[in-house]
């Protein structure tokens, strides 16, 4: 008898408590071409046409009002064509999110990576002076909280990863450890500024492979009718284990159009310049100034989508 | 045994909803089925199809289930579960509800091109369910000869007292039933009659009061209520023919839909409001009126204020009819995504309207956007800013949250540099135009 009433009760009442998972499953590809003054920043190999080749997949789950889920995976390969070379990306995501209202959420995402370069690339590509490496292989951890309030959206995040990386045959382990806070400001309904700092600091056994990173990103988004214009400037100061220095500053603009329903059309300009010191005293020849001008342009076509 | 309660206990809440309702409205070739998924002892129908008298549904397999066949237009029902705990009144997910002005809700049914075999009075006597067709038939055809003499003509509308005899023998047998004098059930029908209303949508809420064991002095009251504002609506409705708005495909709907905004609070000058809207549009009509008035009084049953919600409304009674129970069908599922300011919801809504796009699609159950409203790219948009909730840009969730670049965990440059600008942008699909 208390059992059937329980069960009543529990029936009666789980509509509208417990509604029906709702879900989106979606998939695009993102292709391209592009021009670059060089590989990388500080490469030294030439100007070089590039293109790249982006397949992904996302599912999205909406487990209850409050709480959402989503996994992500996508395949990257590019191409430089004149200095031969390519890259082959493969990386996965999952992300949990409890949505406490219009004023806050807080997410806890993992993901793993794994990249493979035909030459050496850097070990980040920001450090003209990192060491080089043919492959990484990442699983990261990262939380992210936004608060609405004031006006602003407050944003901080912290991210924690191992990294595995093979230079010159030998295998580096890695320590990953970031921390981020930033703002954002709607200006206008199609208009917003945001403000980031982010700390990040590696770790490794090796010097080279040891560096301390603070980072500025300033972004103004805007959007003029379907057009979704940004420009990002990122001003970076590096310290090497090995005692060298860097400062980089980077601006990008980009613009993402809508052409048919499912396909957009995509560009971005980015211009790196980088500024590298070696350690007090060192008998290494000095770095030179680097500089990197690159164009994109890509078409993103989202072939599937579907959801219940 | 237990194990078996636990079982459809587990697979009604896996399937989402813990009693699944259907209900297929019936045309020319069908009836109307009604079924219900849920552990019960029984399940029942009433409503203007059965003269507010519970019908049994029958067992079926896991499932109970009922056909009728209903003839084309608005009806009111409920269905309760009957269990060990008691009744319970249940509706299927995304029904059409109306209050019922007793304090609760009934669902609302809209039949078109149905057969007609159905009745919005069922005969007297609770044992005689085999005869229900024909007693309905034979019931429906008294009324509906007598309504559509009384509604032929609106000045013979006013000039006539009296109450047609089936209505007053249906009527005082069920008062009877229920120990009410008589006379006091048909007063409100006098009334109405007296006053050119249709008597006997007065009588089908005098009946529901009844069977619901309302006091028969607060049935009288809702019943007047009622009977004003079916007044109200038909002279609205009137004034909407008057003024060249095509008339309502069906009238007597159209009535209790506007009777039921006005019930909800909507105002005499807010329904003269949303007629100008509709006269100033091209093939402007009555039904776009009725279709905007019921989306605004259903707003305000959900606290929306009505000064927001007759943006939406007017733009409803401009562009056409929405289909009966969209709006607040997506309100309710907003809100139960946790959206909280409706000027979010009903700017979209209203953009939308105006703009003749689907609706479909505009609550964001992702959690994509702070305010749960999916924004239509290339709408006109209202270039004030106000706050985050209204700004369209970094609406996006976690993943837009830091820019690629920013985040620590995106995937190492395969091209460094086009990858931080491209990565994470559009992964969420736009929504369908």
């Amino acid at each position: 008898m208390l059992l059937r009433a329980a069960l009543t009760s529990l029936l009666l009442t789980a509509p509208a408590a417990a509604q029906a998972t709702r879900g989106r499953v979606s998939f695009s590809l993102l292709a391209g071409a592009g021009y670059a003054s060089d590989v990388f920043v500080g490469a030294g190999m030439g100007h070089d046409g590039l293109f790249q080749v982006t397949p992904s997949g996302r599912l999205d789950l909406s487990l209850a009002p409050t709480w959402k889920l989503a996994a992500s995976a996508d395949l990257s390969y590019g191409h430089y064509v004149a200095s031969e070379f390519s890259s082959l990306s493969q990386s996965a995501a999952l992300e949990g999110r409890w949505l406490g209202g219009e004023r806050w959420e807080a997410s806890l995402a993992a993901a793993g990576e794994h990249a493979s370069y035909s030459l050496g690339a850097p070990v980040d590509p920001t450090l003209v002076s990192s060491p080089s490496v043919s492959s990484t292989l990442a699983a990261r951890l990262s939380s992210l909280v936004r608060l609405r309030a004031a006006g602003f959206e407050w944003r901080v995040a912290g991210v924690a990863g191992a990294r595995s990386s093979t230079s010159e045959s030998a295998t580096v382990p890695e320590k990953e450890v970031a921390f981020l806070a930033g703002a954002m400001r709607p200006l206008a309904r199609a208009l917003s500024v945001a403000a980031t700092y982010k700390l990040s600091r590696t770790a490794s056994e090796l010097p080279d492979f040891t560096y301390t990173s603070h980072a500025l990103f300033a972004l103004l988004s805007w959007r003029v009718q379907e057009l979704d214009l940004g420009a990002q400037l990122q001003l970076q100061t590096s310290a090497l284990g090995t005692g060298a220095r860097e400062e980089l500053g980077r601006i990008t603009a980009s613009a993402a159009h809508p052409m048919t329903e499912d396909v957009a059309l995509e560009a971005v300009y980015a211009f790196t310049a980088n500024h590298a010191e070696n350690a007090p005293g060192s008998s290494q020849p000095p770095l030179p100034s680097a500089t990197l001008h690159l164009a994109f342009l890509a078409i993103r076509w989202r072939f599937a989508e579907a959801s219940w | 045994m237990r194990a078996r309660h636990l079982l459809a206990a587990a697979a009604s809440l896996a399937l989402g909803c813990a009693a699944p309702i259907t209900v297929r409205p019936g045309g020319a070739e069908h009836p109307t089925v009604f079924r219900v998924s849920a552990y019960a002892r029984a399940v029942v129908l009433s409503g203007t199809m059965t003269g507010w008298r519970p019908k049994q549904l029958e067992r079926r397999g896991g499932d109970f289930e009922i056909a009728i066949e209903l003839p084309p237009g608005r009806h009111e029902y409920r269905l309760e579960i009957l269990d060990d705990s008691g009744p319970h009144v249940v509706f299927s997910e995304g029904a059409e509800r109306t209050a019922d002005g007793f304090g609760g809700e009934n669902a609302v049914l809209r039949v078109r091109n149905g057969c007609g075999a159905g009745s919005s009075i069922q005969g007297e006597g609770s044992s005689h369910e085999t005869e229900l067709p024909m007693r309905k038939l034979i019931l429906a055809a008294l009324v509906a000869a007598w309504s559509v003499a009384a509604r032929g003509d609106s000045r013979r509308e006013v000039a006539r007292a009296d109450v047609p005899p089936p209505l007053v023998r249906e009527v005082t047998a069920r008062a009877g039933e229920r120990g009410v004098p008589a006379a006091d059930a048909l007063a409100p029908l006098h009334e109405a009659a007296a006053r050119g209303v249709p008597v006997d949508l007065v009588a089908a809420k005098v009946l529901e009061g009844i069977s619901k064991g309302i006091p028969i002095a607060r049935v009288n009251a809702v019943a007047r209520d009622l009977t004003a504002r079916l007044g109200t609506a038909g002279d609205l409705l009137r004034h909407a023919r008057g003024v060249g708005l095509t008339p309502a495909a069906d009238h007597v709907a159209a009535l209790l839909d506007l009777g039921s905004a006005l019930a909800s609070g909507v105002s005499r000058r807010e329904l003269d409001s949303l007629v100008e809207a509709a006269r100033g549009a091209q093939g402007g009509s009555a039904d776009a009126v009725v279709s905007a008035a019921l989306t605004v009084g259903e707003l305000a049953r959900r606290d929306v204020p009505h000064d927001e919600a007759m943006s939406l409304g007017t733009a409803i009674a401009r562009r056409g009819p929405r289909p009966p129970g969209e709006i607040s069908s997506l309100f309710d599922a907003w809100r139960a995504e946790g959206g909280k300011d409706p000027h979010a919801f009903l700017s979209e809504a209203t953009r939308r309207v105006e703009s003749g796009r689907k609706l479909d699609g505009m609550v964001d159950p992702f959690g994509e956007s702070p305010d749960r409203v999916v924004s239509e790219r290339g709408a006109n948009k209202n270039v004030e800013g106000n706050g985050l909730a209204g700004s369209d840009v970094g609406k996006k969730g976690a993943e837009h949250g830091l820019g690629p670049a920013e985040r620590s965990d995106s995937a190492r440059g395969v091209i460094p540099g086009v990858d931080d600008a491209v990565r994470g942008k559009g992964k969420a699909k736009g929504p369908k135009k």
